[in-house]
């Protein structure tokens, strides 16, 4: 059911990529070039818009990384970024005109002069040679770095007018992806290794978790990170250690019954097993049987609005409907960070509140999650197939804005 | 019966909730389908009336003042619908005129600027020389 709403949501996306139209504008140039008059569609091997002025002299070249770069995923989608030369073939600025990418980082990596301008002065073959951002000086921006080395890459894949695997190389492996698979690794040790000895440790590696998974890498999965890999495509060369942590949290419990990533990985989940002994036991409170049924609701209408938001193109941030963006505590808006006190604060009085009332994350984890009685029609099935109707009947335009 | 009646209103308190997220983006882009469509309709009556008269409107006009003229031109339908307000665009409040018109000096440019609702910032622009579509 979760890869047909998955293809659903990639098939809309394509025709839109396909069907969409977003030329570059003289107001757009005239940004960096103000005597820009008119563009000129120029051919191969270039494929980009001479810039003209008034007398129709050219003074200049642009050109967009889409559609040439729409396989370059940065932390939930590719970036469509305008590139002017002027006329020394010389970047004479760098713009974001679009993004699929998660809006709160694409809000900081375009916000960051620093980063944005240090691609000026620098010429097309330049940069087009790129095979080392970090020796050119250029690096990648703080709290949405993925975003921005994925602009980078966007750019340098466009100038290069390469297929993207060529430019790419293949999978990089970093150090952010040995520390992923590291708390995988450690995930599942402590998931599948009950020897008490070793147990013993877990409060370590829970702290762990907290601040290396959430606050230095905030990598965490997320309904932001997963729609955007559905709109667009896995980026799994170029974020291997994100890639096998989702594929480790939906694989782990369909093939072992074990939710490794809720119960054991994900920062969120282990922060509010902290705060759970920060009160003693006598002040909390068990929430009465029907105040559970209701809340239950809470993660699958939350899905419903992701369909919605994916397929109408809303502009509403997914990020800000779940806490995990929090962790990236340089860029988190208002919104994560109020998802997240407020989730922690209930957890405080009701143990895992968020977990088991609130995440639209972790209950497509445990729909995956294989249980035992076989062949019994479960209310999360009746939920599952709501959402692919749902998912259905956006996808053909049967509920439409 | 209470428990159900309980189980029901929370269910209904819980979707309206998680629609309530989507009323302020569904609004938006809804606004922004209509405020495209009209654009385009005004600039199909625009385009006949350059078409009749060889020149574009020569003065710079409010929204209300193009669309009497391109109704008594019988280049658009006095129905046209006030993509703001929702009521027809020549019985529309000026704080809904929203739309400015503007050429060059020899009235052979256009330019169609769709405002944003409280506030002056441009929402949409269409015009003969740079922005001629709408697609993005």
């Amino acid at each position: 059911m979760l890869a047909a709403i998955a293809w659903l949501v990639r098939d809309k996306h394509a025709t839109m990529r396909v069907q969409g139209d977003w030329p570059i504008t003289v107001s757009e140039v005239q940004v960096f070039l103000p005597e820009a008059s008119r563009l000129r569609a120029d051919g191969p091997p270039r494929n980009g818009l001479v810039i003209l002025d008034a007398a129709g002299k050219g003074i200049g070249y642009a050109v967009r990384t889409m559609p040439e770069a729409r396989n370059v995923v940065g932390y939930s989608g590719p970036t469509d970024a305008l590139v002017v030369f002027d006329g020394d073939d010389k970047v004479a600025g760098v713009a974001i005109r679009h993004s699929y990418d998660t809006p709160s980082h694409v809000r900081d990596v375009a916000g960051d002069f620093y980063f944005m301008e240090r691609w000026n002065g620098r010429t097309w073959d330049e940069i087009a040679g790129f095979d080392d951002f970090m020796a050119e000086g250029i690096y990648a921006v703080s709290g949405a770095s993925r975003t921005s080395e994925a602009l980078m890459e966007g750019i340098t894949v466009r100038l290069a007018g390469e297929d993207v695997q060529r430019v790419s190389g293949g999978m990089r492996f970093g150090w952010r992806d040995g520390a992923l698979a590291a708390f995988v690794l450690g995930g599942c040790l402590f998931a599948f290794w009950k020897r008490k000895s070793f147990q013993n440790w877990r409060w370590v590696y829970s702290m762990l978790t907290i601040a290396i998974l959430g606050l230095v890498l905030g990598d965490l999965l997320a309904q932001s990170l997963l729609v955007g890999w559905a709109e667009s495509r896995i980026p799994w060369e170029a974020t291997p250690g994100v890639v096998l942590l989702a594929a480790s949290a939906f694989l782990v419990p369909w093939f072992t019954r074990q939710p490794v990533y809720c119960q054991f990985i994900c920062p969120h989940g282990n922060l509010q097993r902290w705060m759970m002994k920060v009160i003693p036991a006598r002040w909390k409170r068990p929430l009465p049987g029907e105040g559970k049924w209701i809340l239950r609701w809470i993660p699958p209408f939350f899905l419903a609005v992701v369909l919605m938001v994916s397929f109408w193109q809303l502009e509403l941030d997914l990020a800000g409907i779940e806490p995990f963006d929090a962790y990236l505590l340089r860029s988190a808006g208002i919104a994560t960070i109020a998802v997240a006190l407020v989730g922690l604060a209930f957890s405080l009085f009701f143990p895992m509140a968020y977990c088991k009332f609130g995440c639209p994350t972790g209950w497509l984890l445990e729909f995956v999650r294989r249980r035992s009685g076989k062949g019994k029609f479960e209310e999360r099935d009746g939920i599952g197939i709501a959402l692919l109707a749902l998912a259905i009947a956006l996808h053909q335009d049967w509920l439409s804005l | 019966m209470t428990k159900l009646l309980i189980r029901v209103a929370g269910t209904l308190l819980v979707a309206a909730g998680a629609f309530a997220i989507l009323w302020s983006p569904v609004r938006e882009k809804r606004l922004d389908d209509r405020v495209r469509g009209f654009l385009l309709e005004v600039q199909a009556g625009l385009q006949d009336y350059h078409v009749d008269e060889e020149l574009y409107p020569t003065r710079p006009m409010r929204g209300k003042a193009l669309i009497a003229l391109l109704v008594e031109g019988e280049f658009l339908t006095a129905g046209i619908v006030n993509p703001w307000s929702g009521v027809r665009y020549l019985e529309s409040a000026d704080e809904d005129d929203r739309l400015r018109y503007r050429t060059n000096e020899v009235a052979e440019t256009y330019e169609l600027t769709a405002l944003r609702p409280r506030s002056d910032t441009e929402h949409y622009r269409l015009d003969s020389v740079e922005n001629q579509s709408l697609e993005e």
